[in-house]
C-alpha cells in the first residue's frame, strides 16, 4: 500500500482551516466596505482574559485544560468586547476606531496580567496558551477542525442567504430602511459571524495575527474590481490560498509557525495586488497614465503642423492638400514640441506604425495622418466655438467617445447651427465630416 | 353588527382620506439639547415640498427621524394613516453626495437594481423585463450609456441621476431627497426637475431638503421653514415671504446673509 502524501488527520485539519480563510475572506468584504475591519482585533484581543480565566478556573476545579473550555471562556469575553463596542459606538462619545483601541487595549492588558498569574502556576500545561497567542494548526485535534469547518460554512451560508440586505445596509443604510431591511439587525449579524471566525481562527493563526483574516484579503480582492460579487469571490479564494498554503507548511515542517506563514503569503498576495490590480494598483495606473500621455503627446505633434502651417500662410484655410505638401524638419519639430530626440523618436514611431506620418529625412503627414491633424484641430475649433456659444453641451463633447460625439452634433440647436454654418463654414463641413469618421487615437 | 360595519366603513375611510405622511408633536433629542420639536405637518400627495432652514437647524435630522432611524424619537409619524414602523418601504431615499462611499465596487446598473431588492426578495433572480426597467430608469435620466461605470467614476451631477433612477425603480408614494441640487451641474437640474414634474404628475409626494433660496420658488408647491420648529409651513405663495424667512434664519444671520 503506498502512502498518502499527507495523513488524513492533516487533511482534515487542511479543510477546517481552508474554510476558515475562505469565509472569513468573504465576510472580511463586507467590514471592509462597513468601515468595521477593526472589529476582528478588538474581538480577538478581547478573547484572551476569557481564555486565561477558563483556564484559572479549570485549574481550580481541577478538570482538565480542554480546548473546548478556553475556546468558551473566550467566546465570553469576546462577545463582552463586541457588545461594549456596540454600545460605545451608539453612545456617539467616541467614534469606532477609538472605542476599538479603548477595548482592544483594556481587555488584552487584563489578559496579559492574567497570563503571568498562570505562567507563575506549579502547571506543566501553562505552555498549551500560548499556542493561542500565535498559532498553531497542526497541534488542532481532528474534532477541531470539524467544529471550524461546520462554523465556517454556517457563517459563509448566512453571508450568501442575507446577501441582499447586508449588500444594501453596507452600502446605504437608510435607502436600506426604505426597503423594509433592519441595519441594525446586519450589524449584529457581521459582528457575530466575525466573532465566530475569530474563535474558530485563533488556533490557527493565534489572536495576534488573526485580523490579517478578515482584512488582507479584502483589501486586495478590492484592487481588483468594481463589482462586489467578483470581490467576494476573489476575498474567499485569496483567503483559501493563503490558509492552505500556510497550513501545509506549518504541518510539513514541525517548527514552522502557521499563524504567521499564513499572514506572509497573504501579504504576498496583497503586495501583488497593490503593484498589478486593475483597480488602482500600481502598474495598472501608471500604464494608463502613460497611455493617456502618449495620446497627448500624438495630439501635440499634430498640431505643430497646424501651427507652422498658420505661421506660413496665414490667411489659407487648411486643407487636405496644403497639408500633405508640408513636411517639417526634425530640428524644427523638436524646438516646437519641446522634447528630446528620444521622446519624439518614440512618438514619431507609434505615428509611423499609424500609418499617419513618413519620415524620409523631413517628416511628412500622410492622407490618414492629415485626417487625424484636422480632425484634432477641427476638435479643439469645435471646443472654443462652443464654451462661447453653448457651453451646456462641452460635456457630452468633452468625452472622445464618438457616439457622444455625434450626439453633441445632433444637439446643436438650430440657431448655433445656422451660426456655426455662418461663422466658420469649413469648421462647420469639416466636423460634421470628420467627427464622425472613425476614432482615431 | 351595524355598528361594527360602520366602524370598519368609517376606519377604511379615514385611512383612504389619509395624508401620505403625517407627523404630529414629534421631539428629537441628542443628549441633552432638543433638535427639534413641535413639529406638527400633514403633507399632501401630487406636491413637491421643500425643507428650508440655516444649518444645524434639524432638517436632515426630520427626515432622519422619519425614516426610524433616530433612538430618542417622540412623537406619532404616519404613512397613510398607518405607523411608519412597518410602512418604511413607501418611502423612497436619496441620500446626501457626502454620505456615500463613492470607492464602493458597485456599477451604475448594479446600484439602481437595488433599488428592485424589495420585489425580488433574498433570492428571486433578476429578470429580463426588470433589467429593462433598470435601463428605462437611466434613460430617463439621460445615464443609460455609463451602465457598466463604477459609481467613482461619474461626474457629481451624474452620480446624483443614477441614485435618482434608483428612487424611480423602487415606484414608491414618498420620496426624500437630501440637498440633491448642492453642487449638480445645469445639465442634471433640468433633469432633476423633469423627474421631478413626472412624479408630481403621479401623485407622489416628495419633500426636498434644499438650501438656496434663490431657487426655491421655482422648485416648490409647498414649502417647511424649519428651524427646531415648524416656524411655517403652507403654499409657496403664502409662505415664502420676507417675514418668515427672517424668522427662520433669524438664529444665524450670518449664515442668512452668505445666502444672498
Amino acid at each position: 500500500m503506498h502512502e498518502l502524501p499527507f495523513h488524513y488527520n492533516t487533511l482534515v485539519v487542511l479543510f477546517g482551516t481552508c474554510t476558515l480563510g475562505l469565509s472569513s475572506g468573504v465576510l472580511g468584504v463586507f467590514l471592509l466596505l462597513r468601515r468595521r475591519s477593526l472589529i476582528g482585533d478588538a474581538i480577538s484581543h478581547g478573547s484572551l482574559p476569557g481564555i486565561a480565566l477558563a483556564f484559572l478556573i479549570l485549574f481550580a476545579l481541577g478538570m482538565r485544560i480542554s480546548t473546548f473550555g478556553l475556546l468558551l471562556g473566550a467566546a465570553v469575553t469576546c462577545f463582552i468586547a463586541l457588545s461594549s463596542l456596540q454600545y460605545f459606538s451608539s453612545l456617539k462619545i467616541l467614534d469606532e476606531g477609538t472605542s476599538i483601541a479603548v477595548i482592544l487595549s483594556a481587555l488584552f492588558g487584563f489578559g496579559i496580567f492574567l497570563l503571568t498569574i498562570i505562567q507563575k502556576l506549579p502547571t506543566s500545561s501553562a505552555s498549551g496558551i500560548n499556542r493561542f497567542l500565535y498559532g498553531k494548526p497542526a497541534a488542532m485535534l481532528f474534532s477541531d477542525a470539524i467544529v471550524i469547518s461546520i462554523i465556517s460554512c454556517i457563517t459563509l451560508t448566512l453571508i450568501l442567504i442575507f446577501y441582499r440586505p447586508i449588500h444594501a445596509c453596507v452600502f446605504d443604510s437608510l435607502f436600506a430602511r426604505t426597503l423594509g431591511y433592519k441595519p441594525e439587525r446586519v450589524d449584529i449579524l457581521l459582528g457575530l459571524s466575525s466573532l465566530l471566525m475569530v474563535l474558530s481562527g485563533l488556533q490557527a493563526t493565534g489572536i495576534i495575527l488573526i485580523i490579517t483574516f478578515l482584512i488582507i484579503p479584502a483589501v486586495s480582492a478590492q484592487l481588483w474590481t468594481k463589482q462586489l460579487p467578483t470581490m467576494l469571490f476573489l476575498s474567499g479564494g485569496f483567503g483559501l490560498c493563503s490558509t492552505f498554503i500556510g497550513t501545509m507548511l506549518s504541518t510539513r515542517f514541525e517548527n514552522a509557525p502557521a499563524g504567521p506563514i499564513i499572514v506572509l503569503s497573504s501579504s504576498v498576495i496583497f503586495v501583488f495586488s497593490v503593484l498589478l490590480g486593475k483597480r488602482g494598483g500600481i502598474i495598472s495606473t501608471s500604464l494608463e497614465l502613460r497611455s493617456q500621455k502618449k495620446k497627448r503627446c500624438i495630439q501635440q505633434l499634430l498640431r505643430v503642423w497646424q501651427t507652422s502651417f498658420e505661421n506660413i500662410s496665414p490667411d489659407e484655410e487648411f486643407s487636405l492638400d496644403s497639408l500633405s505638401s508640408l513636411s517639417l524638419p526634425h530640428a524644427y519639430v523638436l524646438e516646437k514640441t519641446g522634447w528630446t530626440p528620444t521622446q519624439l523618436y518614440g512618438i514619431a514611431k507609434l505615428l509611423r506604425r499609424n500609418g499617419w506620418i513618413e519620415i524620409v529625412e523631413e517628416y511628412t503627414l500622410t492622407p490618414d495622418g492629415v485626417r487625424a491633424a484636422l480632425t484634432t484641430m477641427r476638435r479643439h475649433e469645435l471646443y472654443h466655438f462652443l464654451i462661447r456659444n453653448e457651453p451646456s453641451l462641452l460635456h457630452t463633447f468633452s468625452n472622445t467617445n464618438n457616439m457622444q460625439e455625434t450626439r453633441a452634433r445632433t444637439q446643436l440647436s438650430p440657431e448655433i447651427h445656422s451660426l456655426l454654418q455662418e461663422e466658420h463654414p469649413i469648421l462647420f463641413s469639416e466636423t460634421v465630416e470628420l467627427l464622425m469618421g472613425e476614432r482615431y487615437v | 353588527m351595524n355598528a361594527k360595519i360602520l366602524h370598519a366603513h368609517n376606519k377604511e375611510q379615514s385611512l383612504r382620506n389619509a395624508y401620505p405622511l403625517s407627523v404630529a408633536d414629534l421631539m428629537v433629542h441628542y443628549g441633552k439639547d432638543p433638535v427639534l420639536w413641535d413639529v406638527h405637518l400633514d403633507i399632501e400627495s401630487g406636491c413637491i415640498v421643500g425643507v428650508m432652514g440655516p444649518n444645524g437647524a434639524g432638517k436632515s435630522t426630520l427626515l432622519k427621524a422619519i425614516l426610524d432611524v433616530i433612538p430618542n424619537t417622540t412623537g406619532v409619524i404616519k404613512i397613510f394613516g398607518k405607523p411608519v414602523k412597518h410602512q418604511l418601504h413607501q418611502l423612497s431615499y436619496v441620500p446626501q453626495r457626502e454620505s456615500i462611499d463613492w470607492n464602493y465596487p458597485i456599477t451604475v446598473t448594479n446600484l439602481v437594481m437595488m433599488g428592485l431588492y424589495r420585489k425580488l426578495g433574498m433570492f428571486k433572480r433578476v429578470s429580463m423585463a426588470e433589467r429593462y426597467a433598470c435601463i428605462q430608469a437611466l434613460e430617463t435620466v439621460g445615464m443609460s450609456e455609463y451602465g457598466d461605470a463604477q459609481i467613482g467614476e461619474l461626474s457629481g451631477g451624474q452620480q446624483q441621476r443614477v441614485f435618482f433612477a434608483r428612487s424611480l425603480i423602487q415606484d414608491s408614494n414618498i420620496y426624500f431627497l437630501d440637498e440633491p441640487f448642492a453642487g449638480v451641474d445645469a445639465k442634471t437640474e433640468d433633469v432633476l426637475q423633469e423627474v421631478l414634474r413626472m412624479l408630481k404628475k403621479r401623485d407622489k409626494c416628495i419633500i426636498i431638503i434644499h438650501h438656496n433660496l434663490h431657487t426655491a420658488q421655482k422648485l416648490f408647491d409647498q414649502i417647511i421653514f424649519l428651524n427646531g420648529t415648524v416656524i411655517a409651513y403652507g403654499p409657496i405663495q403664502e409662505t415664502f415671504t420676507k417675514e418668515n424667512i427672517r424668522n427662520t434664519y433669524a438664529g444665524e444671520p450670518k449664515s442668512f446673509f452668505q445666502e444672498f
